[in-house]
């Protein structure tokens, strides 16, 4: 039983405490850590009730996405995908296509558009090429777990499609905006100009007349030395044009970087834009403000009149503030892109869907298919709201003592000393100076050393109250006591008159029943 | 009618201002399997906790086998034949399987002991007792959290989402496992994302969305019901 305690303290501090070096030269000041990086260059999330997916967001789209957990061991795993569905779907994608009454065979080997791998375990890397140009590389080792992704939704790389959207076009939409004509938007989002944005294979499709993305890619990695740990995430963005190219902005980095150590964790998140153009106005900034002509100044609001537009529209956008956490050796920080919010149901008027006979083509779908049939009924009346974010990282670290696991079962963790020890310099007394009290200083050889006879002169360590003694003693000790005898007899007394009213609610006596006998 | 096991009164509890259960009522009868439904972020894993002493309720009450437990460690409430299976396993990856058994002959029970429960449970584990637990499948690794639960005798068992990340066949091997221990008088609570599995080896079961309890009864008629909760009513 004298184990016990060990085991419990063990547990307790679970997988962080439980690092057992790998080698034993190679052993790191910490006992425990834990990591964990998550990139994504552009994130969908549709929020719609009537998604039958018990999540929040219902759906969600994470292109480029990257993601790595490390924790003590050292285990890790890495995961890319071109396309990440978020964990409901991403891994149970089998479960959803039961649940939906669709063939089995659709989902029998999981989602397929990604890689892993893990460590301790197999595979330890793995890459793959989801679409031409589209690669995802995942490694994991005992030092480090990398994983990265990228790839052009327009099949173009960033740069090179530098006319999209902008030009006269973007002109004349503004001053159709200041006259007030808002159809001239609407015209735009309903897809109704003259060069049709959707004409390239787009994983965005319609979506894509919001939003125009270039090349992106993400990378997340987590890198575990011999005294600190680190967490990485970085996504970025060629370029991309908003709204037909009504803010249109260049090379957004977004970023998070936590580092954590015994002695305290540091965490940076950042998001970077290479250029921005708003209503034609040109500016570089990063999150923590605008460099303009040499002054770092706040983000102008839009124009009034797009601004109403956006707003009939169901559209708005929003520049978040970075967040970061710094809790002794733990550290954590999040950043956002340019965020896009889009409420469909003004969209849904323009488009006039609700003119096609939608319900009568799905009403003609076999019975067999029921559940999908009351989905797509369902999904008729649909209002979703969309977000858009342009990059979403994440970054998180942290690194704990090592677990005592020696005689000594009260003492549970190893916290080292705010000041190193100090070492005596000379031999001087031969092992019997102070050991490691650090603030006492070391006898020098010039020092007297006291002999061995000398009676030791006790101080008192901390200021306090004197000891109690003599008969005011005797009287606080018999009033404790007195106090904690009508203490007992008041609640058995309670108990046996209000029926055990003074432990539950309910009436019920409090305590630990034995489950296995009762 | 026998006294339940586990009873929950009007419990709730809060992650700082965000209440997360809001009023949970679930009784489990001694020796019976329930099942709590639910989508994600309903409170499922955030009711095991606190029923498991691991997070302290707002209000409320927690009743085993008709004595109120308020305040209750998890330590204590583990030695009294409580015993939780989180979600994610929670093995030690870097350790072989017998001595991640072994770790639980610490809590008193003899080594050999431990042992023979697991295997003879899991035979699989017998054959992998030297692999590095981290090398396994998810499925061998839920077995092996399943074996250390068991070595501790437990009167009660918590099971969160026993099919996270696991192929359905073997979900379909563990859920019968569960139903043996059943049979053998272990009282389950069993939490589950996706119903169907789960309610095929369950006496009850009830459904929590939004913190709360919004339907129980026996399985057949929750699994009718299940496609109005978890779909969000669509498929009615």
């Amino acid at each position: 039983m004298k184990r016990l305690p060990i085991v419990a303290a063990a547990l307790a501090v679970g997988v962080l405490g439980m690092a057992v070096p790998a080698q034993a030269d190679d052993t790191p000041s910490y006992g425990g850590f834990s990591s964990e990086a998550t990139a994504t260059p552009l994130r969908l999330e549709v929020h719609e009730p009537a998604i039958p997916i018990p999540a929040d967001p219902e759906l969600e789209f994470d292109f480029s996405y990257t993601h790595v957990a490390g924790s003590s061991g050292p285990s890790a795993t890495a995961r890319a995908s071109a396309m990440w569905p978020g964990g409901p779907i991403g891994e149970g994608l089998k479960t959803f296509i039961e649940q939906l009454g669709l063939p089995a065979e659709l989902g029998a080997a999981g989602y397929p558009v990604q890689v892993n791998a893990q460590s301790p375990g197999t595979p330890s890397s793995q890459s793959q090429e989801f679409l031409p140009g589209m690669i995802g590389r995942v490694a994991v080792d005992d030092k480090q777990a990398v994983a990265r992704a990228g790839y052009s939704t327009d099949g173009e790389v960033a740069g090179d499609d530098a006319s999209g959207g902008g030009g006269n076009a973007i002109t004349d939409l503004l001053d159709e905006l200041k006259n007030g004509n808002l159809a001239a938007l609407g015209s735009l989002l309903g897809g109704k100009t003259d060069s049709d944005p959707t004409a390239a294979s787009n994983p965005l499709g319609a979506l894509s007349i919001l939003v125009s993305v270039g090349g992106m890619s993400s990378s997340s990695k987590t890198t575990y030395g011999s005294d600190s740990v680190t967490a990485t995430a970085t996504s970025q963005i060629g370029e991309i044009d908003l709204i037909g190219g009504l803010v249109k902005l260049e090379g957004i980095t977004v970023s998070s970087a936590s580092t954590s150590k015994l002695a305290g964790g540091t965490t940076t998140p950042k998001v970077t834009y290479g250029g921005l153009t708003i209503a034609g106005i040109p500016f570089k900034f990063t999150s923590d403000g605008i460099e303009a002509a040499g002054k770092t100044t706040a983000i102008p609001s839009l124009p009034d009149a797009p601004l109403k537009a956006l707003e009939a529209l169901g559209i708005s956008i929003s520049l978040p503030k970075p967040t970061k956490q710094v809790d002794g050796a733990q550290a954590s920080s999040s950043a956002d892109g340019p965020t896009i919010s889009i409420d469909a149901a003004p969209l849904l008027k323009l488009l006039s869907l609700n003119k096609l006979p939608l319900a009568d083509l799905i009403n003609k779908f076999p019975d067999s298919a029921g559940q999908v049939k009351s989905l797509l009924l369902a999904l008729l009346d649909a209002h979703p709201k969309v977000v858009l974010k342009l990059g979403e990282v994440s970054s998180t670290a942290q690194v704990v003592p090592s677990v005592d696991l020696g005689g000594n079962p009260g003492s549970t963790t190893t916290v080292p000393p705010k000041t190193s020890p100090t070492i005596p310099t000379t031999g001087g007394t031969g092992g019997t100076g102070s050991t490691g009290t650090g603030d006492v200083g070391a006898p020098t050889a010039a020092a007297p050393v006291p002999a061995a006879s000398t009676p030791l002169q006790t101080t008192a360590a901390t200021p306090g109250l004197p000891g109690v003694g003599g008969l005011p003693g005797a009287l606080a000790v018999a009033g404790l006591v007195l106090a904690g005898g009508v203490g007992l007899w008041l609640r058995r007394g309670l108990t046996s008159v209000f029926g055990g009213a003074g432990a539950c609610a309910h009436g019920l006596q409090s305590g630990l029943p034995d489950l296995r006998k009762v | 009618m026998s006294v339940p096991i586990l009873e929950a009164v009007g419990v709730r509890a809060a992650y700082g201002r965000i209440e997360v259960l809001r009023g949970v009522d679930l009784k489990i009868p001694r020796g019976a399997v329930v099942a709590l439904l639910g989508p994600n972020g309903a409170g499922k894993s955030t009711f095991l906790k606190v029923i498991s002493g691991q997070m302290p309720h707002t209000d409320g009450d927690i009743h085993m086998a008709g004595v109120s437990v308020r305040d209750a460690r998890p330590e204590e409430l583990a030695r009294v034949g409580l015993t939780t299976i989180p979600e994610g396993r929670s093995v030690f990856p870097n350790l072989s399987v017998e001595e991640n058994l072994r770790l639980m002959s610490y809590a008193g029970v003899p080594e050999m002991q431990v042992l023979d429960t697991a295997y003879s449970y899991f035979p699989r584990l017998y054959e992998r007792r030297y692999q590095l637990a981290g090398t396994m499948s998810g499925g061998e690794q839920q077995m092996l959290a399943l074996a250390r639960a068991l070595t501790s005798d437990p009167a009660l068992l918590l099971l969160d989402e026993l099919s996270m990340g696991l192929a359905p066949l073997i979900v379909e091997e563990l859920y019968d496992t569960v139903a043996g221990i059943a049979s053998s008088g272990v009282s389950i609570l069993v939490v589950e994302q996706f119903a169907r599995t789960a309610l095929r080896i369950s006496d009850y079961a009830a459904v929590m969305t939004g913190g709360r309890i919004v339907a129980r009864g026996e399985p057949g008629e929750i699994q009718k019901m299940m496609a109005d909760v978890m779909l969000g009513g669509v498929a009615s």
